[in-house]
């Protein structure tokens, strides 16, 4: 085929071209960053949080006054594995998706103020391993004899477990078994490395340090107390939660629990994701609309020539060309105003890029998304051209003299 | 001549609905681009407009929030920390001009009434003083705010809110009647009337430092609020500070601790010479308390007014600007779309055209017809827009925002959007409608339709 004449047909309407041609650069842009920030989100609310989510529920006393905290713990445990499916109850800080309890920076020397690693110290009560289910990679589990006494939210010193990330960033090259780090003013020996366990309120740090994490084995009393951990079916876990929330205050008299907080591991994370997953929705529906907006500004205008030149088709189906070779001549003229705008678009797309990473806490996009976006965009038009182009192939040539 | 104008808009409305009928499938199309592009404006405007509004008009400009950050591990960071130690809060309060000053710290507590047995209500309180009903001027429905001399005495006092009066004494005069805060009483001196300054201001500390996080500053107004150093007193315990740059020793309580940040100071300044003098006390406190030896370092100091703070916090999350662009660029599509597609639709009438010029017509009258059909859809548009927005405002309601309830369409927006829908249309229409009044006569009729 020859492009010339089609390339003449174009330029004698060069305003609704070189309209539509912006369009195409436009959603273009809008297309390759949008999908790339979509990707990031959807890194977030897909995160391995390294605990058992489905399986694990949370009790949270609210704060109260007296200072028998040991009582207390035994109560509120004792209380806990009388209720029907309940088990493997444990002491706890705070869990992924849960608040921060202890944003704290972590030291390779003691005097060295300087170069802190910010990590998350969970602090776990004796059993809480076993049953947040996490997955030791190295070392060896807690022995009765890790867990401490503390009056305050740290013991002085002890053992304790670094997550593979945290140990990969402060031994990029070495075991991190054995060692000794600092945090506040407590000392501890690294005995085992987990997979992962991921830090509360993860989206206030950059994505590779979401999985910055200690874990202390501690003794409950006056330095852990309050927050419970503790298994049940995943089909059981929201109805014993519901009738913790409900009769608590009857079955443990003098404590009450912190409605907010006394939830499923499996809601606490839906919950702190329901922004994101809402960002998501909308970005999403906003780049589906210009989508369908493009492709139909790409159809209405083809059919609209496809109309026009119904005497032309007309006698050329009459002067012997095939219903094909109609077909691609709109066709081709689809891809030429696609392969200019997408040109075009790739430009915006960088420019629109640069914009956004001076503004937002945006990367750099990946070179790929131009390539994948550009191709996605030409097919796309290629589509929305298709069923106009055949209707025009559908001309017979008795029509052109109707028409006139 | 009157008449012959209104004949004349009346028989270009009458071929211009005639025209849009024709091309149903045509004209649809671009009443549903604009409808969308417009819906989709508007939606994000109106999110973008309560959440950049002013949550106190009239009073912002001389309400300032003080910032004074002795961590000396913080020396080189850009800002100071966001809220105050005790001491220095207390100082400095006693610094502000005419005692207008508040100081702020709330904490999550067990909320009862006294005389009869209830389910406590997981509620908060809000410490603060006298200083917070001058200065924000929130409205009393019932009784007064309490008064210096109350809290000289340590009196226990409390203003509740409105919804607290709801849900506990459902509703109606409440003061004299006693609740409790945790184990206190407290006697009732007014109840407010509904209040809810968007954002909830003093929410807004670390802002800065988290992402997106305006999904939290636009909740409601405390249960309680009860005076500043009775509910130390009292409640010390409870109070969570804000962060610890040196975590308190073994028998050191938050009121004593230097590095525990959980008091936030407010102060009215009520012209910028006050605002001089008051930021000049500042850095006069910093040297000096550096001199006593209470920081190791000279505190890094900041004032700012209220509108300031709220946007150095990012009150705006990036997100809703990032929805606003996105939004318009979608308009700039739709309107592309629309032009293309009308421009498509006037050459296809060109005959038309230039057979009305041979009769006589004025390429006035042909710009004219045009431009009639071009404002009728945008006019169209427009409302069809309207429905979308309030659709899009009925999906914002629905998400997990402490701002979704808010958003309502108000009159400005309805304003906003007859404009926007107006210049659409000016938009759409003169380009194709000039192209299509140029056609001239004796061509288009030797050529036929082509």
């Amino acid at each position: 085929m020859r492009l010339h004449p089609i390339l003449a047909a174009l330029t004698r309407h060069k305003i609704p071209v070189s309209l539509l041609v912006l369009q195409v650069a436009l959603t273009l842009a809008v297309l390759s960053n949008s999908s790339f920030m979509l990707a990031d989100y959807l890194r977030r609310i897909s995160i391995d949080s390294g605990i058992a989510e489905e399986r694990l529920g949370i009790l949270k006393l609210m704060p109260y006054t007296e200072q028998q905290t040991v009582d207390v713990n035994a109560r509120v445990s004792q209380y806990l594995r009388g209720l029907s499916g309940v088990s493997d109850v444990g002491l706890i800080n705070t869990v992924p998706f849960g608040p921060r309890e202890a944003d704290l920076g972590v030291r390779l020397a003691w005097e060295d103020q300087k170069n802190q690693v910010g990590a998350h110290v969970f602090t776990l009560g004796p059993d809480t391993f076993q049953s947040l289910g996490l997955e030791l990679i190295a070392g060896r589990l807690p022995m009765p004899s890790d867990f401490v006494e503390s009056a305050s939210t740290l013991p002085a010193s002890g053992t304790v477990y670094v997550t593979q990330a945290l140990a990969e960033r402060l031994w990029p090259d070495d075991g991190a078994l054995g060692k000794t780090i600092y945090v506040n003013a407590s000392r501890f020996t690294i005995v085992g490395v987990i997979r992962h366990l991921l830090r509360p309120e993860f989206e206030l740090q950059p994505l590779d340090q979401s999985d910055w994490s200690l874990a202390v084995p501690m003794s409950p009393g006056a330095g852990l107390y309050g927050n419970y951990v503790f298994r049940a079916p995943a089909s059981q876990l929201e109805s014993t939660l519901a009738s913790i929330r409900r009769s608590f205050a009857k079955e443990v008299p003098g404590l009450a629990v912190d409605e907010q907080n006394t939830q499923s591991v499996a809601a606490l994370r839906s919950m702190y994701l329901q922004g994101d997953k809402s960002v998501m929705g909308m970005l999403a529906s906003i780049v589906l609309l210009t989508l369908i907006t493009t492709m139909l500004g790409i159809v209405g205008l083809t059919s609209y020539w496809v109309r026009r030149r119904r005497r032309q088709i007309g006698v050329r189906r009459a002067l012997g060309a095939t219903r094909w070779a109609i077909a691609s001549y709109f066709i081709v003229e689809n891809g030429m105003i696609m392969i200019a705008g997408c040109t075009l678009g790739i430009a915006l797309a960088y420019a629109v890029n640069l914009e956004l990473m001076r503004y937002y806490s945006l990367g750099r996009l990946p070179l790929v998304y131009l390539p994948v976006t550009f191709i996605f965009m030409i097919v796309a038009g290629q589509l929305a051209a298709l069923g106009p182009a055949l209707k025009g192939s559908r001309v017979q040539p008795v029509d052109a003299i109707r028409e006139a | 001549m009157p008449r012959a104008l209104t004949g004349n808009a009346l028989y270009y409305i009458g071929i211009a609905w005639r025209s849009i009928f024709r091309d149903k499938w045509l004209s649809g199309l671009m009443v549903l681009a604009l409808a969308v592009g417009i819906g989709a404006c508007m939606t994000t405007t109106t999110v973008f407009h309560i959440l950049s509004g002013d949550p106190l008009p009239g009073r912002s400009q001389h309400i300032f929030y003080v910032q004074v950050d002795g961590d000396p591990q913080h020396a080189t960071a850009k800002a100071p920390w966001d809220v105050l130690d005790y001491r220095t809060a207390k100082d400095l309060a006693g610094t502000a001009p005419a005692g207008r000053y508040a100081l702020i710290a709330s904490s999550s507590a067990l909320i009862a009434r006294t005389e009869e047995v209830t389910q406590p209500l997981q509620g908060h309180f809000l410490a603060t003083n006298h200083g917070f009903f001058q200065m924000f001027g929130p409205p009393l429905a019932y009784g007064r705010a309490w008064t210096e001399d109350d809290e000289v005495h340590r009196a226990r006092v409390a203003v509740i809110s409105h919804e607290a009066n709801q849900q506990l004494f459902g509703g109606g005069d409440s003061t004299g009647k006693t609740i409790q805060v945790g184990d206190v009483g407290y006697r009732i001196v007014g109840v407010l009337a509904e209040w809810r300054p968007r954002p909830l201001f003093y929410e807004v500390a670390g802002g800065a430092l988290m992402r997106d996080s305006a999904s939290t500053f636009f909740g409601k107004l405390e249960d309680v609020l009860i005076p500043f150093d009775t509910a130390v007193e009292q409640h010390g315990k409870l109070f969570n500070p804000w962060y610890c740059w040196r975590q308190p020793g073994e028998n050191e309580s938050l009121t004593q601790s230097q590095g525990c940040l959980w008091v936030q100071l407010w102060v009215w300044l009520g012209d910028p010479a006050a605002q001089a003098v008051f930021d000049h006390r500042l850095s006069g406190y910093a040297a000096e308390q550096r001199s006593l030896g209470r920081f190791d370092v000279t505190p890094h100091t900041r004032l700012m007014s209220l509108m300031d703070w709220l946007s150095y916090n990012g009150v705006v999350p990036d997100a809703v600007r990032l929805q606003l662009g996105m939004a318009y660029c979608f308009l700039f599509i739709c309107l592309c779309n629309a032009v293309g597609l009308l421009f498509a639709k006037f050459a296809g009438r060109e005959h038309e055209f230039a057979l009305r010029r041979a009769l006589g017509a004025t390429r006035g009258a042909i710009l004219a017809q045009c431009l009639v059909e071009a404002t009728m859809v945008a006019i169209l548009g427009g409302i069809a827009g309207a429905g979308v927005s309030s659709l899009g405002l009925m999906l914002v309601r629905r998400q997990p925002f402490s701002y979704a309830d808010l958003a309502h369409i108000d009159l400005p927006m309805l304003a906003l959007l007859g404009v926007i829908s107006l210049a659409c249309g000016a938009l759409v229409a003169l380009v194709p409608a000039s192209r299509a009044a140029a056609v001239p006569p004796a061509a288009q009729l030797r050529g036929g339709a082509a």
